[in-house]
């Protein structure tokens, strides 16, 4: 057998740095535009949470049915990651 | 011996938590039970897969949650253990019957402070041939009213694969494939134990933005580092019918982005759902996920939801659906030869929707006399796979559909 192809070997870290740095700025522009804008002008005040806190508008409403979910695509899909957390629209602990 | 330690700890987490629940200091106590069945049926390689598990949590303070939990996978089935492209034919192709039991066992603190939270987990996974150790840590605030949260995640995972006990120094074209499990953890001379490295790193932000309105934004990362293969699988990598054990490149770099949303329409009492995923490794593949889906209240305590979902990916680098085609050995699909159909070009769709019945009692009104809230869920997914590129011996898998059947019963005391 031959060698192995140089984009497969070596640390990941550093294979991932490098493929993603090309348009690495462009994404931490689009972040930093986003988060502005939630910093500026993002603001619904407690007496509004209704809606919010309802279950129905929670992304992990069912966390340990959708972790398992999850569990059955990453045994027949190739990707993995990205799963919803925690938050939404609760905001009540 | 080696596992006595862990599962002590996790007995004595869930003993603690047990004793604060006993002497009435508890304010909640959790039980959760739910079970997935998985099933794929084929004339020729059908796979049924039973998900139970149970959790437990008390909350003795409003700053402290301590939770302890189990789970196993009753695997029972057929795969393939040898993979042939088109070019050698359909008649290597052969069905092995699979069986097999994993058992998982958790226990985590999370501990809060105001608007901050902490959490702290362990993880104990065991089968016959694969143990995991797995440790997580995640931290999330929120700020700005609550409108905005951030959270960041951490988890290392040390895990082990039983091996045919093969030198590391045999070249992969001459790796035998492991037949069984049988040996595996022993001090047998025909099997090893290789080592799995996984770390993963995310990053969450969720964002309310109105009153009906809010955003998440998650960001994935993963390092994997040790044997990535399936030890049981062997690739067809010559004219003659030669075959050897899959080998895959021993690290992999994952990175995923996703946002989702859900915005509530008033006039309809429907809460709608949206999700996007990219993702990209450095084994070269590629894949973009759609989800949609809409939940609303039938009755105060019944809700309804349906989704679906539309998952595509491009194959590995070193993907082909068969090594004998002249392939040049010093590239990709040389060096490296694999049967994972998951390391394939596909698509899949899924359609479903789930129920879900939801009770809240209080002090003086418990759900059935005992439970201050009661959830019941039933749900089902309908999933196809479209494999493009992938066959038996050139002759397309049958086993492309599968259902997946959610049932759940949690209650709160």
């Amino acid at each position: 057998m031959g060698q192995p192809s140089e984009r497969l070997t070596g640390r990941p870290s550093e294979r991932l740095t490098g493929r993603l740095g090309a348009r690495g700025g462009l994404v931490w522009a689009l972040l930093g535009v986003f988060a502005l804008s939630a910093l500026g002008c993002a603001t619904v005040r407690p007496e509004e949470r209704a809606v919010l806190a309802d279950p129905i508008m929670r992304f992990d409403g069912n966390a340990r049915e959708e972790s398992a979910r999850q569990h059955v695509f990453e045994n027949r899909e190739g990707s993995f990651g990205g799963g919803s957390v925690e938050g939404g629209g609760c905001g009540c602990n | 011996m080696r596992i006595a330690r862990p599962l002590g700890s996790l007995a004595l987490m869930v003993a603690s938590a047990l004793s604060v629940t006993g002497v009435g200091r508890a304010q909640v106590a959790e039980v959760d039970v739910r079970t997935l069945v998985f099933s794929e049926p084929s004339p020729d390689s059908d796979m049924m897969i039973l998900n139970p598990s149970l959790r437990v949590s008390v909350t003795p303070f409003d700053a402290l949650t301590v939770s302890a939990g189990y789970e196993a996978d009753i695997v029972s089935g057929a795969s393939e253990p040898i993979k042939a492209g088109p070019l050698t034919g359909p008649d290597i192709v052969s069905h092995a019957s699979v069986t097999d039991l994993r058992h998982v066992a958790t226990g985590g603190v999370t501990l809060r402070r105001k608007d901050t939270t902490l959490g702290v987990s362990y993880g104990y996974g065991t089968e016959n041939d694969y143990r995991s150790h797995s440790i997580s840590v995640s931290g999330a605030t929120e700020f700005l009213q609550r409108n905005t949260r951030l959270e960041l995640a951490y988890s290392r995972g040390f895990d082990q694969v039983c091996n045919a006990g093969y030198d590391a120094s045999l070249a992969p074209t001459l790796r035998p494939r492991l037949d069984s499990s049988e040996g595996c953890f022993t001090d047998a001379p025909n099997r090893k134990l290789d080592s799995v490295d996984l770390d993963n790193y995310q990053a969450a932000w969720t964002q309310s933005w109105t009153r009906v309105f809010t955003t998440q934004l998650v960001a994935t990362f993963g390092l994997q580092h040790g044997f990535l293969g399936n030890p049981y699988r062997a690739v067809v990598i010559g004219a003659g019918g030669q075959f050897a054990q899959e080998h895959h490149p021993e690290s992999r770099g994952r990175a995923a982005a996703a946002l989702r949303g859900r915005y509530f329409i008033t006039g309809l009492k429907t809460a709608v759902g949206f999700g996007v995923r990219g993702y990209y490794d450095t084994w070269d593949i590629i894949s973009q996920t759609y989800e949609l889906n809409a939940e609303r209240y039938l009755l105060p305590w019944l809700r309804l939801m349906v989704r679906g979902r539309y998952y595509s990916q491009s194959g590995a680098l070193f993907w082909s659906d068969d090594y004998t085609g002249g392939e040049p050995v010093h590239g990709p699909r040389g060096a490296y030869f694999t049967g994972d159909r998951e390391l394939s070009p596909l698509n899949s769709y899924l359609l479903g929707g789930r129920v879900l019945m939801s009770f809240t009692g209080g002090r003086d009104a418990r759900v059935l006399g005992a439970f201050s809230g009661l959830d019941l869920s039933f749900g089902l997914d309908a999933l196809k796979t479209d494999l493009k590129d992938y066959t038996w011996g050139g002759n397309a898998p049958t086993d492309t559909f599968a259902t997946v059947v959610t049932l759940g019963l949690g209650a709160a005391f």
